[in-house]
């Protein structure tokens, strides 16, 4: 055997050795590291709260956060949770207690909108802040870079959207992303411009949910804003902006939806329906009610869940012939829609009696009964007062005629002796033969149950009984 | 003799070879763990969570015999953190309590639901929801098996993603959100899979893991290390190489649509989960679109190992069969004019050093060991590559290790990882021997088209868990 290939061995096992060695001292000293680091961070948050009354009367600590990288990302990470304050309403008087005592008179009440944001922004502006956030965008590199750039979008400041709009091109992909939901997190109208230029583009060059996202959150309250460049865009352009149309929709625009309702795409006709869901008014329904026949399966079950959104008698007949649709998503839709929507079940089978298919029965049979319901009118028939019990007895007696015996059924298994008696009276009381098969197959279950069986074997004699001529 | 020397030399080379790619791995691994870390800081998970362009997913849960977890598992479901999605348990003909406990756990109640079979499956006898848990829908159905139930739970679903999760996982809270992460930015994404850990050992109350620990058993600590090394280092490598061709069935996300259009999974195969990813990339590289499979190394799915060796045998059999059924049913993507990276690179290694690997390894072995025997090789020499070896083995398990406290750091002390490297020193010799011998096994059993499943003794999380197994 050669000697080098010898040689080349012991080396290869001495290099292993060495490696295993350092990786363990490795582990060892990061382990440590982390420890310290945690330990100090924690020093340093509790100094900042300790003191953050005084940073906030204009009275800055002697504190290094200018130099110091990580006493900056504090300070910054602490006013931003002040700003990002969900809703802008004062539900956490923990912030409120720091400000000064003129501007914390303004707040105070639950329910009001709260001044500290506002005034801590205007602070963090002040202190520089924001400046020496930008300056640390500018220095940082690579993902930290992206990391800095998310904070300065927290701090929601005006100064830094040149900055963004800037970065938003950089080469890095990262650094675009995080440009792109820094402009999202500030969440004023200004920052619509620069997103939506990325739309005229040949190819989108951040990721599309992210840049949706962001578009969302800057134009919650200005939907308009996004009319002219939908005009303009044509193709998949088109049909992501109008998808950020339909979260944001708003009776402002609402001519114009109805215009985008005839769209050629389909894409941007379900996206109106989507929007549509958020609107009310006669002129909604009739739009939802012609895309719910549109010749496109998903444009219609858009329209089916918008109609389940507003509810009511009118939305229910449009939602009835859906559940007789050619597509099992519509018609699945259309079931859930009608489920969700609280109305008289005695009616609601009246209409559907002579206009469902089976298929579409069972659909709507399913969803009433993922939802609970007829367990919930089973309870009823328990009730002290005798209006719901006949309620409750009348739309159960609809269900059952209807093809609901599973779901009926399965209340003789309730778990209160009373609700399940009750049940096994009314089936009785219906005296359908035609459940005797359906008993055979419980008859394991029933066996199980306390009472189970004795309730069955009186319910089948009944039903044997009543059957028989 | 002149066999046994060529046997020698091409063991040698097969040797160096394999050390190549797991070094090339774990570098690969090493720097895509680290960029994984920075970047998910800088995402606002929070945010995501109620996002309304969040798509939907149908998360299936397939389960017979589970009664002993399937609640908890079902809970720790539910608590999920994500803004849009469904849970549906399908009842593969369990013949324990497993729906009895379900019904009691959340008052499931039989509905008349209309089912829609676009996959032909086995009989579904009832479909029960559950009032009080809107986002849950259990299926009973007559036994077909894991691929079959699966199928079922697809004709339910209705998210535009489904998850499959094991009925003996249980879920960290953000687990989906994490892993739907590629999807929701990138479009292009198909498929994506999350990191599966051993639950022997740690806490869990509710349904949530309360805290990771270790299990006390060599056999269960072994395993660690081996999940470790084979998703943090390996699938984490191959991902981003773009070449994963397995996503665990017990964690991982695909698009309905696509899985449906290619017929769903293949009952007849006992790895239907990798057999789907592998049919996915051969439908995908056919159409010539492009598409990404994904691995995500921080959502965690935590689940329960083989505590016994028979147990452990049994599923490494099955696996090995898997992966050959998988590669044998799409052949023709290998080598293929569109098969790309997967057709060229990927599918070969995966025949030669996955499936083949054990048997080459143990037969050289022995062959290395007889020539050193037969005076053909240098003592010295043998023993130097047996240390060598060993080396590089313990190497490989120590660096996955390292990868999980460098990046995740779910094992908080530090006597938990100090027994993780200490366990490592056995991972090559003799459990990986071990293994060996049970894939080989598997592979024999392949050729010899012997479809075998084997059930695993479930324990269940309620209680604390780390005292010895107690398999039935």
């Amino acid at each position: 055997m050669p000697t080098a290939q010898l040689y080349l061995l012991e080396m290869a096992c001495w290099g292993l050795m060495g490696g295993i060695l350092i990786m363990m001292a490795l582990l060892v000293g990061r382990r440590w590291f982390r420890q310290r680091y945690f330990r100090r961070l924690d020093i340093w948050r509790q100094e900042l709260e300790a003191s953050w009354g005084r940073w906030l009367r204009a009275d800055l600590p002697d504190v290094c956060w200018r130099t110091e990288r990580h006493r900056r990302v504090l300070l910054a990470e602490r006013a931003a949770s002040v700003i990002e304050q969900p809703g802008g309403f004062c539900e956490a008087s923990r912030h409120c207690t720091f400000l000064p005592a003129e501007v914390a008179l303004a707040c105070g009440d639950r329910g009001q909108p709260c001044a500290a944001p506002a005034y801590v922004r205007r602070r963090v502006e002040e202190w520089g802040l924001v400046r020496q956030q930008m300056e640390a965008v500018r220095a940082a590199e690579g993902l930290e870079r992206a990391r800095e750039i998310i904070l300065l979008g927290r701090l929601r400041s005006p100064l830094c959207l040149p900055l963004l709009r800037e970065l938003r091109d950089d080469p890095d992909p990262d650094v675009r992303l995080a440009a792109v939901r820094a402009l999202g997190l500030l969440g004023t109208p200004e920052a619509v411009a620069p997103l939506l230029e990325l739309l005229e583009r040949a190819e989108m060059t951040v990721s599309i949910p992210s840049w949706q996202r962001a578009l969302i959150s800057c134009c919650q309250n200005h939907p308009a804003l996004l009319l002219p460049a939908l005009d303009r865009l044509s193709g998949t352009p088109r049909t992501l902006l109008m998808r950020v149309v339909a979260e944001v929709a708003s009776p402002a625009i609402l001519p114009n939806l109805l215009e985008l309702a005839e769209d050629p795409d389909p894409q941007i006709r379900a996206h109106v329906a989507r929007a549509l869901g958020r609107l009310e008014g006669e002129e909604v329904r009739g739009c939802l009610q012609r895309l719910l026949h549109d010749r496109i399966w998903f444009v219609r079950v858009r329209a089916a869940r918008a109609l389940g959104v507003h509810g009511g008698w009118k939305a229910a007949d449009l939602l009835l012939d859906a559940l007789n649709d050619t597509g099992p998503d519509v018609r699945h839709a259309a079931g859930e829609s009608l489920a969700a929507a609280p109305l008289p079940l005695d009616e609601l089978f009246e209409k559907a009696r002579h206009r469902l298919t089976p298929i579409g029965w069972g659909v709507l049979l399913g969803e009433l009964g993922r939802r609970g319901l007829f367990w919930t009118l089973a309870e009823q028939l328990v009730s002290p007062a005798p209006a719901v019990r006949a309620l409750a007895e009348q739309w159960l007696r609809a269900a059952l005629e209807n093809g609901a015996r599973k779901t009926l059924l399965d209340a003789l298994f309730h778990p209160e002796g009373p609700v399940a008696d009750a049940m096994a009276e009314l089936l009785v009381q219906h005296g359908d033969a035609s459940l005797l098969p359906w008993l055979e197959e419980l008859r394991a279950r029933a066996a199980e149950e306390p009472g189970g069986l004795h309730r069955l074997q009186r319910l089948e004699q009944r039903l044997t009984v009543s059957a028989s001529p | 003799m002149s066999v046994l020397v060529w046997i020698d030399s091409f063991l040698l080379y097969y040797y160096a070879v394999l050390c190549v790619i797991y070094l090339a791995l774990f570098a690969l691994a090493l720097l895509d763990s680290l960029r994984h870390q920075q970047w998910i800081h800088t995402l606002p998970l929070d945010r995501l969570a109620t996002s309304p362009l969040a798509p939907p997913v149908s998360v299936l849960v397939p389960a017979r015999n589970e009664a002993a977890g399937i609640v908890q598992s079902v809970e720790s479901l539910l608590g999920l953190k994500y803004p849009d999605f469904e849970v549906v348990v399908i009842n593969d003909g369990s013949s324990d309590a497993t729906l009895k406990r379900l019904q009691e756990a959340f008052g499931l109640i039989r509905i008349d639901f209309s089912y829609h079979a676009r996959i032909p499956t086995a009989r579904v006898r009832d479909v029960f929801a559950s009032p009080t848990h809107p986002r849950l829908l259990v299926c009973d159905k007559l036994p077909g098996g894991k691929a079959d139930a699966l199928n079922a739970g697809l004709n339910l679903a209705r998210g535009a993603y489904f998850c499959t999760v094991d009925a003996d996982a249980v879920l960290d809270r953000d687990a989906l959100l994490r892993v739907m992460l590629p999807v929701y930015n990138d479009r292009t994404v198909v498929a994506s899979g999350g990191v599966v850990r051993l639950a022997n050992g740690s806490v869990f109350a509710n349904g949530r893991l309360q805290e990771a620990r270790l299990p006390r058993s060599p056999l269960e600590l072994l395993q660690v290390v081996e999940y470790l090394r084979a998703f943090l280092w390996g699938r984490q490598g191959w991902s981003a190489l773009g070449g994963l061709l397995i996503i665990s069935g017990a964690f991982g996300i695909f698009r309905r649509e696509l899985v449906l259009e290619i017929g769903g999974f293949r009952t007849r195969t006992v790895g239907e989960d990798m057999d789907l990813v592998v049919r996915l990339h051969r439908r995908l590289r056919q159409r010539g679109k492009p598409y990404v499979v994904r691995f995500v190394p921080d959502p965690i799915c935590w689940t329960e190992a083989p505590a016994s060796l028979r147990q452990l045998s049994c599923q490494r059999r099955r696996w090995q069969q898997g992966l050959g059924q998988s590669l044998w049913h799409s052949r023709d993507l290998l080598f293929s004019r569109r098969g790309g990276r997967i057709g060229w690179f990927i599918f070969p290694y995966q025949i030669v050093f996955e499936f083949f690997g054990p048997l080459i390894e143990t037969l050289g072995l022995i062959s290395v060991a007889a020539s050193a025997a037969l005076g053909l090789l240098n003592q010295e020499y043998f023993f130097r590559l047996f240390l060598f070896a060993y080396l590089f083995g313990t190497f490989i398990s120590m660096a996955a290790v390292y990868l999980e406290d460098l990046s995740y750091h779910r094992y908080r002390r530090a006597s938990e990882v100090a027994r993780l490297l200490l366990i490592s020193l056995f991972d090559y010799f003799p459990y990986r021997l071990l293994i060996n011998l049970f894939r080989i096994q598997g592979m024999f059993d392949f050729f010899r088209q012997r479809a075998r499943w084997g059930e695993l003794a479930r324990r269940g999380f309620t209680e604390p868990q780390g005292a010895p197994a107690h398999p039935a």
